[in-house]
């Protein structure tokens, strides 16, 4: 009795060893597997390769353009090189132009932010590369297409809008990006508002200054602003990162409730302000779609289609009530 | 037949596999572990390498436009050469992609925009030199930057690559442990059924063996399960046994035999005082009565003087039928005088039967006691039958009465062969027999012959009839 329940522990053991093993070497195959996996992951080359030159790496809207970008680019055997510089860079961006240009890409899609891109653009065009400039436009250079919002219509919807939301008896303070050539789609956003309160007579640009695209000097700029001129009852921020930084300004003077705010890019900071009521109204831009036709734009080119060398993108206002469906869609996207 | 050899051979065949198999997966683990790194290694020595002879190159091309020398030249050629190379070997050892094309057009660029500095220079094409040998600067620094990057994402993947790596070989080391923890365990499990199967079995045997020694034959067999060697070595420990416990049954036999023959012939001794003197007697007793006159007691005292002889000889010798027939016609004549018109003998005898060999004094005892307890009390009309014929290639001999018949139960007693059994009857002799009791002829007869049948029939007030049947054929005797 004790002999057979020795033997049956023995024996038992025995067997769960065995498939202990076996389990180890199963574990120890799948692992391997996996590292081959990792190991050739060999992307085969795609038809085309281009490179997307953005601001900002990491900015809500540029990921939505690469978004887009790589949308259709996974539609078209296209592969697209997403690059841009950690931060608001513009001599990190024409070094990465330049290299994309010495990499032989098949094709370059660029936010020419400055004037200092044309020569740039000019070089890949004469090599051969074909160039498309999304967002700004650089119209001087030998560029072949542009894809963007048109800046103007947005800052006209935007004027459009403060016309009706309020009636059209404010004093208004203006952030933007920055007014001097280099910033062309901010003058032409200004250009655009001020364009569409002309007509009014109560409405009043009483200020306006530039942020240099930074949520920093954006609330400085607006703090400067409120302290200046007590009269102000509405702002407008010609790029994303403006409308937080009026937001922020108003709310450390307590002003935060009686001013009408009206900024640029659905980016999550400014879909929450949104919501809680500090910014009233957004002008969206579509940089989802933007990605997507560039890529459209440039196999046409490349193929050697007819294309329109000025593409825009539609520009919508958002309201608190639109926010569901735009996050919906963002989600979406990215 | 597996033999024990065999077992052992082919356990240690096993165990040797599974240490091979063992030592092979450690193997096969570091090795592959060695190759991942020496590839990983491979590769950021060649992309440090392109990053510094990239450098070098322009150096050397920087070296020649400020120094336009031949030997300056050379110096550029030389590193070029390696850069070339350097380009070669990194197109062969990474793997397709859009980083490698980056990379390669890059340092296609590289060398284009040398080749034409040094032509601008040979051209003394001041503006041309001048701007080439700027990109060429540029194109250096993006070499390098590229490199980093390629760098970096290989450094990335490889700490994925050795984080499923340190993961496999964690599993790869439970395996080797458990293979051989149950490499152990095999050895245990077959350390003992091997010793079981051996100990146990010679066990068994060594106890039977103690067994038989003691004189104990009727035990079972052993039974060993395992064909091997000790299988073979019980299945013959068995077949002696059964040959020793078959010789000693037939030895217990033949004493049985000698010993019933001597207490035969000690009772003969005792019934017989100086048997020879009374043989001698009753012949000078015989021939007086012969000279006198008497004829019938001449010849009834012969008679009785033939059976004397008969009955005081060896008692283990062998006669055949026709001797005991003689006897008992003399016994019949004895009989006859003293009993007269009561009693009535009849022969139904086939002489052809009478040469087979049979135990001495057989017939007569049993005639004896057809007398003594069949006819004896009979006033008259008391007739005995002998008859010897042959059926079914045997002899039969019937001897038959019409006396006062046997109760069934005497003719178990009569029958039942066993030791004990013996005394009862044979002591209960009287005047008319000459003291050898019917279960003592039953016996000797089934000694004799043991396909020998005697039955006895009988009814109460009709008679008696004792059957016995030989075989013809047999030649034995008391052997």
């Amino acid at each position: 009795m004790k002999r057979i329940f020795f033997y049956t522990i023995l024996i038992i053991t025995f067997l769960i060893a065995v498939a202990y093993s076996l389990y180890s070497y199963r574990q120890a195959q799948i692992y391997d597997q996996k590292m081959q996996e990792v190991i050739s992951e060999e992307t085969p080359l795609p038809k085309y390769h281009f490179a997307l030159i953005g601001e900002e790496m990491d900015h809500d809207y540029w990921r939505l353009v690469g978004a887009g970008a790589k949308k259709a680019a996974l539609e078209n055997d296209v592969f697209v090189e997403y690059e841009g510089p950690k931060r608001s860079n513009p001599e990190e961006q024409l070094k990465l132009l330049d290299m994309a240009i010495q990499a032989k890409v098949d094709g370059i899609i660029v936010q020419a932010l400055n004037e200092n891109f044309t020569p740039l653009i000019n070089k890949a065009v004469k090599a051969g590369i074909p160039v498309i400039t999304i967002d700004t436009d650089a119209p001087e250079s030998l560029r072949n297409a542009y894809i963007g919002t048109d800046n103007y219509l947005a800052g006209q919807l935007a004027g459009q809008t403060l016309v009706n939301d309020t009636g059209g008896k404010v004093t208004i303070g203006i952030i933007t990006g920055g007014v001097d050539n280099a910033y062309n789609q901010h003058q032409l956003r200004v250009q655009g508002f001020k364009d569409a309160i002309a007509k009014e007579d109560g409405m009043k640009v009483i200020a306006i200054d530039e942020s240099n695209l930074t949520r920093v000097q954006a609330e400085e700029k607006a703090y400067k602003m409120l302290n200046e001129y007590e009269d102000i009852t509405a702002f407008y921020g010609t790029s994303s990162l403006d409308g937080i930084g009026i937001v922020a300004a108003a709310r450390s003077l307590n002003k935060q409730d009686d001013l009408y705010v009206i900024s640029f890019d659905t980016l999550d900071e400014n879909i929450e302000l949104l919501n809680k009521g500090d910014i009233n109204a957004i002008v969206a831009q579509q940089p989802f779609v933007m990605g997507e036709k560039s890529i459209e734009i440039m196999l046409n080119l490349l193929n050697q289609k007819s294309i329109s060398v000025v593409n825009h993108t539609d520009a919508a206002i958002i309201y608190k009530k639109d926010i569901e469906a735009v996050v919906e869609k963002k989600g979406e996207c990215s | 037949m597996i033999k024990i050899r065999s077992k052992l051979l082919i356990y240690f065949g096993v165990i040797l596999l599974l240490l091979l198999l063992l030592f092979w997966i450690r193997e096969h683990s570091n090795q592959q572990v060695k190759k991942l790194y020496d590839e990983n290694m491979e590769y950021f020595f060649l992309l440090n390498e392109i990053t510094k002879e990239t450098n070098q190159t322009y150096q050397s091309l920087q070296i020649y436009v400020h120094e336009p020398l031949e030997e300056n030249l050379d110096l550029y050629d030389v590193e070029k050469n390696k850069f070339n190379d350097l380009q070669q070997q990194f197109i062969a050892i990474e793997k397709e992609g859009i980083p490698k094309k980056n990379l390669v057009n890059m340092m296609d660029n590289f060398r284009e925009q040398t080749e034409k500095t040094v032509k601008g220079m040979e051209n003394q094409d001041i503006q041309q030199y001048s701007s080439s040998l700027k990109e060429v600067e540029k194109t250096s620094s993006y070499i390098h930057e590229k490199a980093l990057d390629l760098i970096d994402v290989k450094l990335t993947e490889y700490q994925e690559v050795s984080y499923l790596l340190d993961k496999k070989i964690v599993h790869t080391k439970n395996m080797g442990t458990t293979i051989l923890f149950s490499i152990i365990l095999l050895s245990i499990l077959f350390a003992l059924w091997f010793s079981n199967g051996i100990t146990r079995t010679i066990g068994r045997l060594t106890r039977e063996a103690e067994e038989i020694s003691a004189g104990r034959y009727d035990r079972a067999d052993i039974v060993v399960s395992q064909k091997d060697e000790l299988w073979f070595l019980t299945k013959t420990f068995n077949e002696m046994k059964k040959n020793i416990l078959e010789s000693v049954s037939q030895m217990e036999e033949k004493a049985k035999l000698a010993q019933l023959l001597k207490e035969m012939e000690l009772k003969s001794l005792q019934n017989q005082i100086n048997p020879h003197f009374l043989f001698n007697t009753l012949n000078t007793i015989s021939k007086t009565a012969y000279i006198e006159g008497a004829e019938r007691t001449c010849e009834l005292i012969s008679s009785v003087s033939t059976l004397l002889r008969y009955n005081i000889g060896s008692l283990d010798r062998q006669t055949i039928l026709k001797d005991e027939v003689v006897i008992v016609r003399e016994y019949f004549f004895i009989q006859k005088t003293r009993f007269g018109q009561r009693v009535e003998f009849k022969e139904e005898i086939d002489p052809a039967c009478l040469s087979i060999p049979i135990p001495c004094l057989t017939l007569q005892p049993i005639i004896e006691n057809a007398f003594i307890h069949g006819i004896e009390s009979m006033a008259k009309g008391a007739i005995i039958t002998v008859s010897i014929y042959e059926k079914n290639q045997k002899i039969w001999i019937e001897v038959t009465d019409n006396g006062v018949g046997m109760a069934q139960e005497t003719i178990d007693q009569l029958m039942d062969l066993r030791e004990d059994r013996e005394k009862s009857t044979t002591n209960k002799g009287s005047g008319h027999s000459t003291g050898i009791g019917m279960s003592n002829v039953i016996k000797r007869i089934k000694l004799f012959d043991k396909n020998s049948q005697v039955k006895i029939r009988s009814t109460l007030g009709e008679g008696t009839s004792v059957i016995i049947s030989l075989n013809k054929d047999r030649k034995g005797a008391y052997s």
